[in-house]
């Protein structure tokens, strides 16, 4: 069986990919842009995408667990992209993700770093941020819970320190990552289909993160 | 309580001398090296003494409350001899009755600095959340999810201080505590990525540090996944309290009862001379890695450019054996956490304002 160790080299290469594929998405048609933040060419490593979505918040939480504001998560009320089929909603009751994939040193994979925040800036909390996804989670019909609320490791949602920035940011754990990863891996290695097909399954719970048609623009 | 004199290099505890005399076979064990044919490596034989007093090594701190706008009080600072170990936030809240009338409530309006004293835990928990911790030295907001000792060796640590270009200080100029600046969260200069919300978050990232640590080492987190809920709340008591036989009940099987076998567990902060931090974590194998050279090289910190490697405050040098290293050094999260400092890093010392013995 294929080795399922990923090297930063490969990630890296294979996030440069994704950027080039998803450079034009709107994502109106359900793909998600990835911007890349590639500062230090000998650091591999530190090779990160980001990226930014709209969710609706959980009624009872809207302002509830937000804390400090942070200028640079200042969003406009008028950018929000609302479907003509929704109900109007005041901009108190949306949530903007900013999401991140990172190379996890330690697990030696890609994981998914996110934060969360009211649209005036005012960051989720922990509790407020699971919360939330669990509202999303929910919402897209996904059958396994984000948390449990059971113990400390019961919760596939943790913080720890962003792996390119050092901040603490919260994160889908990704002990389970080679697992799931282990019956797409084969030659040639981790390439940016491998990183589009991993994107799909864990960005579920933000409502999806990869459209039918960078799926199929991936070649290898 | 055992003390340790940070502020001596020669006072580092003794690292045996290179592989392999030095070093009793107490007992051998097999480590896997990515897939290639077993190797046997020694395990160093344990000091507790060395244990125990770098467990037990504190720092001074002094802490300065700035008002709203920014500006010192005319409140005395507060002096605290912080554990190493500890985290900033975790200090200040074993202070409660001292902490409360300095820190001003969440709600306090601008210019109004205190607030009356804490009346309830929760209420010194919402006081907490809403502080945040300067270097009084270079205006840095310090991450309040690093562990003190950390942040002291890199923004604070002796080794830091020059005598025109020449190598640092004398015993006899003494520590002097590390003032640390006290302010609101919202006035802090850099903008918090993700705030401290209270002490439970503090034990959450601790514990998913020691999970990771222990899958780094041994490339597998299931005795930590396995810990009942009364041993990790052990644990993190025994961070708080300082104890060493809370914690070593629980890490000593989840760290130290087999070899290192997938890599390991260090992160390697490399300080240069502007003053910035980057942290490095390699992913090298015992075999590949036999000393702390090995391992900082890795990160990039050739000899020539080093200054110092703080291993837990303590200078060390390169050939010191990492399995020593890793018995005797490593935190309570489970990682070695080694300081580089690079050269010309360090910054003039301000003169004490104290006379200098005939012996200098």
């Amino acid at each position: 069986m294929t080795s399922t160790v990923i090297t930063a080299a490969e990630y890296a290469a294979a996030a440069r990919r994704v950027a080039e594929l998803t450079r034009d998405a709107d994502g109106a048609a359900g793909g998600t842009a990835w911007t890349l933040h590639d500062a230090d060419a000998t650091r591999p490593d530190r090779v990160y995408l980001t990226a930014r979505r709209i969710s609706p918040a959980p009624a009872a939480n809207v302002g509830a667990g937000l804390e400090c504001v942070d200028d640079d998560l200042t969003f406009q009320a008028d950018e929000v992209d609302v479907s003509d089929n929704e109900p109007a909603r005041p901009a108190s009751s949306w949530l903007q993700w900013e999401i991140h994939v990172v190379y996890h040193a330690t697990y030696a994979c890609p994981a998914l770093y996110f934060r969360g925040s009211a649209l005036d800036g005012r960051v989720l909390d922990e509790v407020a941020a699971v919360q939330a996804l669990e509202y999303m989670r929910a919402a897209s019909h996904l059958a396994a819970p984000v948390s449990t609320a059971m113990g400390p490791f019961a919760s596939a949602v943790a913080a720890g320190p962003h792996p390119a920035l050092g901040t603490p940011f919260l994160y889908l754990h990704p002990c389970q990552t080679h697992d799931l990863l282990a019956p797409i891996l084969g030659p040639p290695g981790f390439t940016a289909r491998v990183l589009l097909a991993w994107l799909s399954t864990v960005g579920a719970v933000f409502g999806g993160l990869v459209s039918t048609a960078q799926w199929t623009a991936v070649k290898g | 309580m055992a003390s340790i004199d940070l502020a001596s290099p020669s006072s580092a505890a003794p690292a045996p001398p290179a592989l392999p005399a030095a070093l009793s076979r107490t007992s051998s064990a097999a480590a896997v090296d990515g897939g290639n044919a077993p190797a046997l490596f020694p395990v160093p034989a344990v000091d507790d003494a060395v244990i125990e007093t770098v467990f037990h090594a504190a720092v001074p701190l002094a802490f300065h409350v700035l008002d709203a706008s920014g500006n010192m009080t005319a409140s005395p600072p507060l002096y605290v001899l912080a554990p190493r170990q500890s985290y900033l936030h975790a200090v200040f809240a074993r202070v409660p009755h001292a902490v409360a009338g300095l820190l001003p409530r969440p709600s306090t309006p601008p210019g109004d600095a205190t607030g009356s004293p804490a009346s309830s835990a929760a209420d010194l928990q919402r006081r907490l959340a809403s502080t945040s911790f300067l270097c009084d030295a270079t205006g840095t907001t310090l991450p309040w999810h690093v562990p003190i000792g950390i942040l002291y060796d890199q923004y604070q640590h002796p080794a830091l201080r020059t005598h025109d270009g020449a190598s640092w200080w004398s015993p006899t100029d003494g520590i002097p505590p590390w003032r640390i600046r006290v302010a609101r969260t919202t006035d802090s200069p850099m903008a918090t990525a993700f705030p401290f919300t209270g002490l439970a978050q503090l034990e959450s990232l601790y514990m998913h540090a020691v999970k990771e640590a222990e899958y780094m080492a041994f490339g597998s987190a299931r005795k930590v996944m396995a810990l009942s809920k009364s041993l990790s709340e052990q644990l993190w008591r025994g961070v708080m309290d300082n104890n060493l036989s809370q914690v070593e009940a629980v890490t000593k099987d989840l760290f130290h009862n087999e070899p290192v076998a997938r890599a390991w567990p260090v992160r390697v902060h490399v300080r240069d001379p502007a003053g910035n931090v980057a942290t490095f974590q390699p992913l090298l194998t015992p075999i590949v890695a036999p000393e702390l050279g090995h391992v900082v090289a890795a990160a990039g910190a050739e000899e020539p450019d080093t200054h110092a490697l703080l291993v837990q405050g303590i200078a060390l040098t390169r050939d010191t054996p990492m399995a020593w290293v890793h018995r005797h050094f490593v935190g309570c999260d489970g990682w070695v956490h080694i300081v580089v400092i690079m050269q010309g890093g360090g910054r003039a010392v301000e003169e004490p304002a104290m006379e200098r013995t005939a012996t200098d």
